[in-house]
């Protein structure tokens, strides 16, 4: 009884893991043509936004896959200071004074 | 499955994509179009790093090049000007 319910989750979990990354690289591909033309610098800093952040996600989908959890702290920290360079364009834009 | 293939392949594929960012860095007129290029390029240097695990790097490379040098370079766009002037 228990051995037939046995279910290889090691197995399930690379492979759901590995086919979402699909979906991961066809956004990256998205993004990267909407900085590549985006008509004015707002999209540009948008889109890069968007990209650190699916790239923080895939950071994490690739700690798991590559069995080495000490990693995941930068995905945190790629989170964190992607931000910084909206507010710094934002400023910019504004024309007010960075830093104050 | 083995995984270390796969992150091989990533990597080469983000460095050719760092050098074709360089490139539009380089070459364009509008400098702040160039600080977000030149950010992309930083993104895929931590992924770089990211892969061949080294997060002490990631977190220092992630704070220096996407925190304080846009920083430095937004401060500066804004007392030279947007525009570069060619000739």
């Amino acid at each position: 009884m228990g051995r037939m319910l046995m279910i290889d989750l090691e197995w399930w979990v690379e492979s759901c893991l590995t086919l979402l990354m699909i979906p991961y690289f066809v956004a990256f591909l998205l993004y990267m043509v909407r900085i590549l033309k985006g008509p004015t610098l707002s999209d540009r800093v948008l889109a890069v936004d968007a990209l650190g952040y699916d790239l923080a996600a895939f950071m994490t989908v690739l700690t798991i896959l590559l069995k080495s959890p000490i990693i995941i702290v930068c995905s945190v920290v790629l989170i964190l200071w992607i931000f910084s360079l909206d507010i710094y364009v934002a400023k910019y834009l504004e024309a007010k004074e960075l830093g104050g | 499955m083995d995984y270390v293939d796969l992150a091989f392949v990533l990597m080469g594929s983000v460095a050719l994509l760092s050098v074709a960012f360089t490139f539009l860095a380089i070459r364009t007129r509008d400098l702040m179009n160039a600080v977000i290029f030149s950010s992309v390029q930083s993104i895929a240097y931590a992924l770089i790093y990211f892969l061949l695990m080294a997060p002490d790097i990631v977190l220092v490379y992630i704070a220096v090049s996407v925190g304080i040098y846009p920083l430095i370079l937004i401060l500066l766009i804004k007392k030279v000007g947007r525009l570069e002037v060619t000739g």
